[in-house]
């Protein structure tokens, strides 16, 4: 029992200071610290959208449609006289969301899965990658669309169908990691010793996974989150009155050659934050990388 | 050679059974009654029954599946409920479009990337490999409808210079084709180029510091000659591979890049579909669509073969 305990504080140690050694790294990072610091501050903007928005998102005024940026709307008005500004700071609060949901969904479709084809080996193993190499043979946004007309144009739906498509991905990089934990010596002493296969996920397989896992939901935040305004763009995704970026610039199309900068603010929202995804996977993946190539 | 290829043929049967399962599996997934949901809000029953034979929903799902798939083996993929017309007809008809479209983008991003990844590849570290890389993980994250309308405002509304929707067949007028191009291609390869950049210039890197590029360098081989001929013929390879996977993103692409420039091709099809609920035509654009991904991929596959003796069966 005190020998457990001992190997488990050891253990405890030994991630707690790894944990260091990848947040001294990422610490060194400007541009993903950079980056982080901007996704903190959007999601507090969204958070507090009300507060900080400089006009009601929804509150109409027809004298004053479709102006230019001005003092009064930095970002100028749409076909209804609301606030762009405010709009695009509301729809922020869409956008975050539906990028989160569909990587949340996409963990849960793919993480189960692919600790069992990774664990059992064999024939279940062959069955999973077969389904997953079928579902990676579909071009994603034909599949995505198809997906959303047979559960009906809704943010949720389409979410669900980015969920599916981005899956494959979490699914492997867990199959991959309880493959190789599951070789080492210590695992198979843990088996030895009577230890259960969920306590070998949670203690041995898991740990190992999360680093990765982090880096990937990072840039699938972006990829999610272009999905997202892609389906919402051909109105698929966000219905109104709830808007997102990618609503948004949908909407603006109509009006293109009176007023560009409807289509401007919420696509460079767009632009901007799915940037900053991908700088702090980068960020995230070379503060591990070093630790990593070590232990290979 | 026959031997490779005919074994890359038989590896896809059982790829090709799974997808039709999904593929059938969109009528299943339909919540509530898929006739009743497929004739839409105001339709009569009488409406709603005719869907229902002529879907045979009635029958038990195993039932179903096995009437659909063998209709797409004898290349009947149903009827659209919106127009009648058999779907196959109006894919074949649509089909050449998105080809051109995706063939297009795939020479541009080869144009925008080989020359990039070269130069950023051979001075790592450089302003101009700096440019580069951050160029290209612009290119990554712009959304590329976002990018098709700023070309149709800069391009088409204010100076004019090219049409901002339409299509002409490039048998029909190919100046009018490419003019028609254009813009849509480069919208779409625009981030098959930033992928394709990036992974030129990381195997650039790599093999600018192999023994054999200091030797060609030390008999005194031009550079010029020593990164194009020796160099980038190495580097090129694995580029390839990521081509073929970016034939999976583009055809997918050509859903929003169509549905922007007017195009009528499959892609602007699949989101006409979902309005008027047309369930047959959309599962007739995915198989379609899977069908040309799969063949792609199916090439890229032979072509190692061609390349590359070793993944041959001996």
């Amino acid at each position: 029992m005190s020998d457990a305990t001992a190997s488990e504080f050891e253990q405890l140690g030994a991630s707690v200071s790894a944990r260091r050694r990848f947040l001294r790294r990422f610490m060194r990072q400007r541009t993903a610290l950079f980056a982080l610091g901007f996704l903190v501050l959007l999601a507090l903007g969204a958070v507090f959208a009300p507060w900080v928005a400089p006009y009601d998102p929804l509150a109409q005024n027809l004298d004053r449609v479709l102006e230019a940026p001005s003092l009064a709307h930095w970002f100028g008005t749409d076909e209804l006289g609301r606030d762009v500004l405010s709009r695009t700071l509301f729809a922020a609060r869409i956008s975050l969301l539906a990028a989160f949901q569909a990587v949340l969904i996409a963990l849960v479709i793919g993480v189960p899965p692919g600790l069992i084809a990774g664990l059992a080996g064999g024939r279940t193993d062959n069955l999973i990658m077969r389904l997953t190499d079928a579902l990676m043979s579909f071009p994603p946004l034909i599949l995505a669309v198809a997906i959303v007309a047979a559960l009906g144009p809704s943010l949720t739906n389409a979410m669900i169908a980015v969920g599916i498509l981005l899956s494959p991905t979490f699914l492997r990089l867990m199959r991959g990691t309880a493959m190789a934990v599951a070789q080492e010596t210590y695992v198979e002493a843990a088996r030895s010793i009577g230890c259960t296969q969920s306590w070998i996920i949670m203690r041995h397989i898991l740990p190992n996974v999360v680093s990765p896992l982090f880096v990937q939901i990072s840039v699938f935040a972006g990829v999610a989150m272009l999905a997202e305004a892609g389906l919402s763009f051909l109105g698929l995704g966000a219905q109104p009155p709830d808007s997102s970026w990618g609503a948004m610039v949908g909407r603006g199309f109509r009006y293109i050659s009176h007023s560009p900068s409807l289509i401007v603010f919420p696509g460079l929202a767009i632009a901007v934050t799915v940037l900053a995804f991908y700088v702090l996977g980068d960020g995230l993946r070379d503060s591990l990388g070093r630790e990593i190539r070590r232990e290979e | 050679m026959l031997n490779f290829i005919l074994q890359r043929l038989l590896a896809l049967v059982p790829l090709l059974f799974i997808v039709s399962l999904l593929v059938f599996s969109l009528v299943l997934i339909i919540p509530g009654d898929p006739a009743y949901m497929l004739a839409g809000e105001d339709a009569t029953p009488e409406e709603i029954a005719a869907i229902r034979t002529d879907m045979g929903l009635d029958d038990p799902a195993l039932v179903q599946y096995a009437r659909w798939t063998a209709g797409v083996l004898r290349g009947d993929l149903g009827t659209s409920l919106f127009s009648d017309q058999p779907v196959l007809e109006v894919l074949l008809e649509r089909l050449p479009v998105t080809i051109s479209l995706a063939a297009a983008a795939i020479v541009f991003s080869l144009l925008i990337s080989i020359p990039a990844g070269v130069i950023a590849g051979t001075r790592p570290g450089s302003i101009a490999d700096r440019v580069v890389t951050l160029g290209a993980s612009t290119g990554l994250a712009i959304p590329n409808f976002w990018l098709g309308l700023m070309l149709i405002l800069i391009f088409a509304i204010w100076n004019g210079w090219l049409p901002a929707t339409g299509y002409v067949p490039l048998s029909e007028n190919p100046a009018a084709w490419l003019r028609h191009i254009l813009l849509p291609a480069f919208t779409l390869g625009l981030s098959a180029a930033a992928i394709l950049t990036r992974q030129l210039r990381g195997a650039m890197i790599d093999v600018m510091n192999q023994d054999y590029i200091r030797t060609a360098r030390a008999k005194g081989l031009a550079w010029r000659f020593v990164v194009l001929k020796h160099a980038l013929k190495n580097a090129a390879i694995p580029m390839v591979t990521i081509l073929g996977l970016q034939a999976n993103y583009l055809l997918g692409g050509t859903v929003i890049v169509e549905q922007i420039f007017g195009m009528p091709g499959l892609g602007q099809l699949a989101v006409a579909s979902v309005f008027t609920r047309d369930l047959p035509m959309i599962q007739g654009v995915v198989v379609m669509a899977v069908f040309v991904a799969v063949f792609v991929n199916l090439l890229v596959d032979i072509s190692y073969g061609w390349f590359n003796p070793k993944v041959r069966p001996q």
